[in-house]
Formats: structure tokens, sequence, C-alpha cells
């Protein structure tokens, strides 16, 4: 990390506040919690809760390892906590909706195949468990480690190499019939998290 | 933990090795895959997320006293290292002057950046102070910045913890009052946001219903959370609506104060427009 977005950069050693990890990775959190299957209209509220418990945790200190690790970990948290939990009120203050936006394409052909790629990518995703899901996203997509991916989860490394190694099976699986259909839906699925607690 | 744990060299991503998902998938999926990690988050309102999540943390903040968050860790029953800490926030109550006294989160003496890598079961509803007698704390508190592996504890704990027992040492503060408190706020700050959310949606389709919520907002939150959002979604309005006079007059004022704020390309973008 170079910076705390505008405002300021950032050494090693200094102490991030809620604020600081919101204008530098808002934006990582929020696609963060889409990968991981949150509804867009969702995504508003989980985004403050994650910030909220990283305030509650005091922050975050510049050093060796990543904060968006850092705060993908409370992410994964707050993503797999709410789906059981009844909506707060606070929702209600932004019920916009959140969505994963495909790079502009020259031609809007371009742009509705990447809109079809985003989708069936998502329902892969979604048909992964949410365990198998989180492993898949750290990995393939946010870069991380299998190391840092045991530290996020609290897990054996060699269960994040069984876990990835089956998401990709299934996710591979799940893709290609999903590419096989000769048409495709352009909406998700309705429900959330679909592989949660299985 | 139904899976065998197997050891294995260290994977190589799809992405950066695309050989390495030959096992799995075609060219189609990897491309796929390379699209939807490109993808960027849309629809996300920094500004709006900002101040509600800068509004969040005020409330808590100003509607709990360090004493309630220290009698809450307090109550929690798993406590790593309570004894020391619970000795250090008697000996801390002891010295307040005043049982009534709100006290400033700042006093209790555990570092925020010492607290963040207590576990979650404890982390989500007390301030910085809380953590470290959280009840999945760990033993040695690990190097900053690790995160550190949580159970299925959930990460949200509801404020009815508050209602566990409390030690005599710690200084009680009347349950009730902190809620309306916080209630009060949370609602003020919760109705102005809602203005601010509609005029936003209105402005694409109808700017003239946006430039009238923003005047709403003017008028009851003169002074509230989400003015900069308000004056640049009434610029916008207005240009919108090719009252470009107006709406340059205003741009002009609202650059001079937020030029450098989050909704400031917008309001360039909006007054530049032929």
């Amino acid at each position: 990390m170079e910076s705390v977005g505008p405002y300021h950069p950032v050494v090693t050693g200094e102490h991030l506040d809620a604020e600081a990890l919101y204008r530098a990775h808002a934006d990582f959190v929020a696609r963060f919690l889409l990968r991981l299957g949150v509804q867009g209209q969702d995504v508003a509220d989980h985004l403050q809760e994650v910030f909220l418990v990283a305030h509650r945790r005091g922050g975050f200190i510049v050093g060796p390892a990543k904060p968006t690790t850092w705060l993908a970990e409370i992410a994964f948290r707050v993503a797999s906590d709410r789906r059981k939990k009844t909506k707060r009120k606070l929702e209600d203050a932004d019920t916009e909706s959140i969505a994963l936006a495909a790079a502009a394409g020259a031609t809007p052909g371009d742009t509705a195949e990447a809109r079809q790629a985003l989708d069936r990518v998502q329902r892969a995703l979604d048909a992964l468990t949410v365990d198998k899901r989180a492993v898949f996203v750290l990995f393939e997509l946010e870069g991380e480690s299998c190391d840092a991916i045991a530290r996020v989860l609290g897990i054996p490394v060699g269960t994040v190499y069984s876990r990835l190694h089956a998401a990709r099976r299934e996710f591979a699986r799940v893709h290609q019939t999903l590419t096989s259909e000769a048409a495709l839906p352009t909406s998700r699925p309705g429900k959330a998290m679909a592989g949660a607690g299985a | 933990m139904t899976e065998s744990p197997h050891t294995e060299v260290e994977p190589t991503r799809w992405l950066d090795e695309p050989s390495g998902a030959a096992d799995f998938g075609g060219p189609a999926m990897l491309r796929d895959l390379a699209q939807f990690g490109a993808a960027k988050a849309s629809g996300l309102d920094h500004a709006a997320g900002l101040v509600a999540l800068r509004g969040a943390i005020a409330s808590q903040t100003a509607a709990v006293p360090a004493a309630a968050a220290a009698t809450k860790a307090i109550g929690i029953k798993t406590v790593v290292g309570g004894l020391a800490l619970g000795a250090l926030v008697g000996w801390w109550a002891l010295q307040r002057p005043s049982p009534s006294t709100p006290a400033k989160p700042e006093v209790v003496a555990v570092a925020p950046a010492t607290a963040e890598h207590a576990a979650s079961g404890s982390d989500a509803t007390a301030p910085a102070a809380t953590p470290a007698v959280g009840p999945r704390a760990p033993a040695v508190v690990p190097p900053p910045a690790e995160p550190e592996a949580i159970g299925d504890d959930p990460v949200i704990v509801d404020d009815d913890e508050a209602d566990t027992p409390r030690p005599r040492t710690a200084v009680r503060k009347p349950k009730p009052d902190v809620r309306e408190g916080e209630d009060a706020s949370a609602d003020r700050y919760l109705e102005e946001a809602q203005l601010v959310a509609r005029a936003r949606k209105a402005l694409s389709g109808d700017p003239a219903t946006a430039l009238q919520l923003t005047k709403q907002h003017a008028k009851e939150f003169p002074k509230g959370a989400l003015v900069e959002e308000r004056r640049a979604l009434s610029i916008r309005a207005l240009a919108a609506l090719g009252r470009m006079d107006e709406a340059q007059r205003d741009a002009e004022s609202f650059l001079a104060s937020f030029g450098d704020g989050p909704h400031a390309a917008a309001v360039r973008r909006a007054v530049s427009t032929p």
C-alpha cells in the first residue's frame, strides 16, 4: 500500500484509523463483499459494519501484513455473520445497489459480453460453499498467499490447499455448465451467500 | 473441518499461470475470470459511506462512556488476563471523581492500536478498550497487522451483552439513558441520510425533485453531516435542469470549500458540460 487515498502517504508503524482505512480501501472491501456473494443492496451496510469493526479493533498498524488482508478477514466475518441476523434499520439509510461493473468495452457488444462473463463467474462462485468461495476469491482474485489465507480464516494451510482444490474443481464445473447454456439469464440468483454453512 | 489437510507446494494463481488451469477448465473460463477480476465495485457512494461511518463512530464514542465499556468488557465470561485488567479497571474506577461523569474512551489503559488483534467475539460493540478482554482473545497478542484466526462466533455482538454481570468496582451508567442517547442520535442521522439518499436517487431521472429535496435538506439540516454532498447534488440538479448560471455560481462557492472533496469531480463535470 502506498497511500491511504489522496490524503497522505503511509509509513511503516503508522496507525491507520477506520476513516483512513475507509478512504483507502472502501472499494476493495465493497468488491470483496460482492465477490463473496453479498447482494448489492446490502453492500453499503456490510461495508459500514466492516469499518466499524476495524474501528473497534483499534485500527491498523502499517507493517509487513497488508491492510486489505486484515480487512478481508473482517469482511468475511461480517458477511458470514450478517446472513444470520435480521436487518438493522440503518440499512434503510441508503438502499442503492452496489454492483461489480466490467471495465468499459469498446463497443456495446463488448460491454454486454463482459457483463455475461461477470454473471457466469459470479454464479459459479455462488455455487461454492462460503468457506470454499472465500479461499477461491482470496487466492485467485485477491492474490493472497495460502499462508495468509490460513491466518485470515483460522485454518491450517493444508486445509486451504484442499479447499482451494475443491473450489477450483467445482468452480470450473459450474462455469462449464453455464458456458454451455444457450441463453444465460442476466441476473444473479436471488440468494446471497448461497452455499453458506454447507 | 471436514477437509483432510494435506501438504503440497503453494499453488500458482490461474491468472498468473494459465497452464495451471488446464486440468480444470479452458481459456474461456480464464477469460471470464480475468474479466471478473478486473471489475470494480460501482455505485459506491464514498462520501455518504464515510460520513455514515463517521457518524456511527461518533455516536458510539459519545454515547457509551468508558465506564460502560469497562463494565461490558469485564462482563464477558472468558477473560484472558482478566485479573490484571480487572484490577486496572478497578483502580481506574476508583480514581474517577464522580461516577456520573462520562469518561472519554481514551482513559482506558489499552492503546487502540494494540487492541486490534482481539477476537471478533468481543470487538463488535465495545470501543477500543474491550477487545483485549474478549472471550476469544489470544493468550499472547500477535504482532501488529497480523490477522487472527477467529472461530464461528459472530462478529457482531448484540448490545444485550452489556447486561452481563458487572463487578463491584466498575462504575455504572444507567443503560436506558445510554440507549436513548444513541437512538436519538442515530435516528436523526438516519433521517438526514435518507433524505440525501432520496435526492441522490432522484438526480438522474428527476432532477427537479432532486433539487427540491436538497432544498428540504438545507432547511431541515442546515448544519447536517451531509451538507457537502447535498450542495453537490444541488449543483448537479441545477445543471441537469439547464440552470447553468446558478449551477456555475454555486459550483464556484462549493469548489472553494470542497475542491479536494469526493464530490468535486462530479461538480466540475456537471458545470463544464456544454
